[in-house]
């Protein structure tokens, strides 16, 4: 039972990421190739402002005490600063691929950084003893399942978020973008500020992301976040509904929880690692597959009220694959 | 012996790694403009084809054939049974890239499911160094300095000499009026792909003999350097793609030597960065293609 | 796929029977290690451990009549794939006690360690777990405290007194490198230079020229296989493997540090140390099981430990007449330290406690007496491999020894 009730506020945390990648990359078309750098920085900063000052020989910087919430949204905040310097580099008239081996790069100079200076976030060893939000004194269920409350209501205002975004002018024109920049370039929008803001808003809501999971764990460390962390959530918006927020979330569901936590109960074969390798192969698969059958996911975009406003355009040359 | 000199000889070392598939993955964009995220675990594919070949019996250089040819033919299928698929439905290139992560994902995790998480090695003598001018290498480090030649060679060749190189460069030039002078698309994208894949087949062993040990997850690190030579080059054009693998494999090493070596990758990838930023049409390129 | 999903979680989580059922007559163990991800090899290793233990304790006829049998779960090496692996083993399972994990996680499971239920029997010597207090806490690996002051222990009386490191930086590397540091240059040691080295790079040449240009006579080192095969045949190929001494830790007491140096690397000025008894009848009963399960001679990481971690708590479960984790989990310390009649393996341990003596199990890897934390004190052998792959022990550093040698690492 201690099992069901800890998967509780790791689903909402994972919908929460995937929200936050759909808002991304879903609706705005920037292929952040990792993002799961901006999750460990919502992780550790969350992390380090709730520890206090550093102790069982771990080193790092801003230590604090701060009440859980100022801390999560902080965390935000500097998720969302990373994000402003690297997308300084990305958001300017980079074409798709170009723009994702730069995260790509990007990510992976974070990860040398954070492991190597341990001064840091206490470098390979990671930060641990992260102090749970909920009181001690509860039995362990009720722990999680008091913790699985709070990510569930901070999964809500995210959504609620993240829905007004999507239905509003902004989303409209996010989305305008993603389909062709050039055309709605030329209708004078200001198509880099609004990628920008796009690209921070999906980074602010990694990190609060980033912030619940190392709360989660009570531990976060360099091994966490790995590149293919990022592939996982693409599988997960992919099956489950790209540019929709229903969708973001059944993905959560559906990839990270349920294929993850199902394949746990499979009978050893004898060897954890084949079950690791064909979860993998699984997942690649779901990500070839996906948008063969189901080029929309699961829950597809709902452009019912929009369809009068958008325009149909066809794909650039630069921007589509041709034969 | 200096330090600074042996660490570039190392650095030609990788260098030559590092061309040999940099001027597969250049050529591949360039002729079909697209970045194949799965190419470095084609090498990775390769690496493991030469082992089995290595286990029975058989000596690395012929399995390092073998694996080549394996991974040409593989490579074409790919293309051909899935990535054509969303190229002819038009769908958007973010679309195709995720796709072919896809294929990444499907090929390491395959490999580790047959092979196993462990790390292998190959069946070859031991090495023993030999100093050649201010550097220290083996016989094996010569040889593969000697493959990389041979690729470049070849692959000039091809570019210059043969008809099918030269429609590869014109479509890599300009796709559209390639077609329009009647030039087979399908197949020199087929034939692209082959060539392609064997240099990754090649790469893949040659990287994995200069590691000594390897596992699943070779040839994905590996891609993200191979990011950095192609786009130093210039994207789309191989020969620039030579002088990237030199200019990352010895700036690389040589770091390595002064510097905390944990960071000798990053540099490489603030490298890349830093040009996609001031100039995107790589280092020796004349004409932007951002 | 969501619904299927659902339904097998819940019904697995209503199915699972704890350890021992009413009428059912095995008991689970569970391993707990990294089996995918940067270290995973320690996995494997562990579950030979385990897997020998089993087989011998089920061929003396078992807990109380009842067989062992054991089930294995995936830390990936992270910290938050870690958590709720554990506690999936924990709650649906229902292990009698788990063996595991390692240092690369195991600061992160101390929230877990300390709410469980049931002895969990760490094998990770990270110096965090010193000191803690919680009761079903317990390792029987030792800390890297004194793994680092049986390293410079050896390092100095062999007068080796410059000294390179060259450790990795995986996660639990640097606890072992502080105390080993501050135990050699307190006796006397000088350290020359330290590269750290990333994990699974493609070349270390530039690191290995710069070690060896500082002329130590003796190199620390702890490095995971993979990258051990790496750095030392860029040694050979520079031709500096006989130029210097190198000494490992209980990571290359492994057949597969072995297998990725390959005989002629592996038999050349390479030594360790692990914490392990060689000389006790304990050592030579596991190693005819061990061979016999696992068909091999050759060591594997932390085998060793994950057998006596099972037999102690075999002998406790046996000598509380329990299963269960509340009862007999202060039987461990009844059946491991002194007084009592020293036994040393899981069948005699049985014959004399039907008896109603007190025993005092003592084991391959150490004596297995828990100190008031719950923390073992090895006496440590010196290994080298012969040229098929065997270890050799060349050398011996007795507790007190090594206790004499030891300077608390400094906070890094």
């Amino acid at each position: 039972m201690l099992y069901l009730a800890s998967l509780l506020p790791l689903a909402a945390i994972y919908g929460i990421l995937v929200i936050g990648l759909n808002v991304q990359c879903g609706v705005t078309g920037i292929l952040n190739f990792t993002y799961i750098t901006f999750v460990a920085i919502g992780a550790y900063v969350t992390g380090v402002l709730t520890m206090g000052a550093p102790a069982n020989a771990q080193t790092y910087i801003l230590g604090a005490h701060l009440p859980f919430l100022v801390a999560l949204v902080i965390g935000g905040l500097a998720a969302a600063a990373l994000g402003a310097v690297v997308s300084f580099t990305v958001l300017r008239r980079l074409r798709s691929d170009y723009l994702a081996i730069v995260t790509i790069g990007a990510g992976q100079i974070v990860y040398t950084i954070i492991g190597n200076e341990t001064g840091v976030f206490n470098g390979w060893n990671g930060i641990f003893g992260i102090p749970v939000p909920v009181s001690m004194s509860l039995s362990p269920i009720m722990q999680q399942l008091a913790f699985g409350g709070i990510t569930i209501l901070i999964l809500a205002a995210v959504f609620f978020a993240a829905q007004r975004i999507q239905y509003s002018p902004l989303g409209r024109v996010l989305r305008a973008i993603r389909d062709d920049e050039g055309v709605t370039e030329a209708y004078g929008r200001d198509t880099f500020r609004m990628k920008l803001l796009a690209f921070l808003i999906g980074c602010f809501v990694a990190g609060i992301g980033g912030g619940l999971l190392g709360e989660y764990a009570t531990a976060y460390a360099p091994s966490a976040f790995l590149p293919g962390e990022t592939f996982i959530l693409w599988a997960a918006l992919l099956i489950g509904g790209v540019a929709n927020n229903w969708g973001a979330l059944l993905g959560a569901l559906i990839v990270p929880i349920g294929f993850a936590e199902v394949t746990r109960f499979l009978p050893d074969f004898g060897n954890p690692t084949l079950i690791e390798s064909l979860r993998g192969v699984a997942i690649g698969l779901l990500i070839i597959l996906a948008p063969a059958f189901l080029p929309k996911g699961l829950i597809r975009e709902r452009l019912a009220k929009d369809r009068a406003q958008s325009r149909v355009t066809a794909p650039t040359e630069e921007e589509t694959s041709h034969a | 012996m200096s330090i600074l000199m042996l660490s570039i000889g190392f650095g030609l070392v990788t260098a030559s790694v590092l061309a040999i598939a940099g001027v597969g993955l250049s050529l591949q964009f360039g002729v079909t403009n697209f970045v194949n995220f799965a190419y470095g675990d084609y090498a990775t594919l390769g690496a493991y084809i030469a082992l089995v070949a290595n286990e029975h019996g058989l000596n690395i250089y012929v399995s390092m054939l073998i694996a080549g040819i394996v991974v040409a033919i593989f490579s074409a299928l790919v293309n051909r049974l899935v990535f054509k698929r969303f190229i002819d439905k038009r769908v958007k290139l973010v679309i195709l890239l995720v796709v072919t992560i896809g294929v990444s994902l499907v090929i390491e995790y395959a490999l580790q499911s047959i092979f196993g998480a462990q790390f292998q090695s190959y069946t070859i003598t031991s090495p023993t160094p030999m100093q050649i001018g201010p550097f220290l290498l083996t016989t094996g480090q010569i040889a593969i300095i000697g493959i990389a030649v041979l690729c470049m060679v070849g692959v000039h060749l091809m570019l210059s000499r043969t008809r099918v190189g030269k429609a590869m460069r014109a479509m890599s030039d300009n796709p559209a009026l390639a077609e329009a002078s009647g030039i087979d698309t399908l197949r020199i994208t087929d034939l692209t792909w082959l060539v392609v894949g064997f240099l990754a087949g090649i790469a893949g062993v040659v990287l994995a003999m200069n590691t000594s040990t390897f596992t699943p997850l070779l040839g994905s690190f590996f891609l993200m350097l191979l990011f950095a030579v192609v786009i130093l080059g210039g994207i789309g054009k191989p020969y620039g793609a030579m002088l990237g693998a030199l200019v990352i494999g010895v700036v690389t090493e040589v770091a390595g030597a002064y510097i905390n070596a944990a960071y000798q990758d990053a540099i490489a990838f603030l490298i890349m960065i830093l040009l996609l930023l001031l100039r995107p049409q790589g280092l020796f390129s004349s004409r932007g293609r951002a | 796929m969501l619904a299927a999903g659902a339904c097998v979680i819940l019904a697995s989580a209503f199915a699972a029977t704890p350890a021992l059922a009413a009428g059912s007559n095995t008991i689970t163990i569970g391993v707990f290690g990294d089996f995918t991800g940067s270290e995973s090899f320690l996995g494997p290793d562990l579950t030979k451990g385990v897997a020998t233990a089993v087989a011998a304790i089920n061929a003396a006829g078992g807990v109380d009549g009842k067989k062992l049998t054991y089930v294995t779960a995936d830390d990936a090496g992270d910290p938050v794939d870690a958590i709720p692996a554990l506690r999936e083993m924990l709650s649906v399972d229902h292990p009698a006690f788990v063996v595991g994990p390692f240092s690369d996680i195991e600061t992160a499971m101390i929230p877990i360690i300390k709410e469980s239920t049931v002895p969990i029997i760490v094998q990770g010597g990270s110096t965090q777990l010193d000191k803690i207090t919680a009761p079903y806490f317990w390792r029987t690996n030792t800390s890297d405290d004194q793994e680092g002051s049986a390293d410079a222990f050896w390092a100095i009386h062999q007068h080796w007194l410059r000294a390179a490191f060259a450790y990795t930086t995986a996660a639990g590397a640097a606890t072992l490198m502080d105390p080993t540091r501050a135990a050699y240059e307190a006796h006397g040691g000088k350290v020359v230079i330290t590269e750290n080295l990333v994990p699974d790079q493609s070349s270390y040449r530039s690191q290995i020229l710069q070690i060896m240009a500082a002329k130590p006579q003796v190199v620390f080192f702890q490095q995971d296989p993979q990258t051990a095969g790496t750095f030392f045949s860029e040694v050979a190929q520079l031709g500096f493997d006989n130029k210097t001494q190198w000494l490992g830790t209980d990571v290359e007491y492994s057949s597969d540090v072995f297998k990725a140096l390959g005989p002629t690397i592996a038999t050349t000025n390479l030594q360790f140390t692990n914490n392990s008894l060689e000389s006790s009848p304990a050592s030579r009963y596991f190693s005819v099981w061990y061979n016999k399960v696992n068909h091999t001679t050759m060591p594997a990481l932390a085998a060793p430990q994950g057998y006596d971690a099972v037999v102690v708590a075999a002998l406790a479960m046996e000598a509380a007449h329990s299963t269960q984790g509340s009862v007999f989990n202060r039987y461990m310390i009844k059946v491991a330290n002194p007084p009592g009649r020293a036994v040393y393996s899981f069948a005699q341990g049985k014959a004399l406690l039907a008896k109603g003596i007190k025993i005092n199990y003592s084991g391959v890897s150490s004596t297995v007496d828990f100190n008031k934390y719950h923390n073992v004190v090895g006496p440590f052998g010196v290994y080298k491999f012969t040229a098929n792959g065997n270890m050799v022990q060349i050398g011996q550093i007795s507790s007190i020894a090594n206790a004499k040698f030891f300077t608390p690492g400094t906070v890094h």
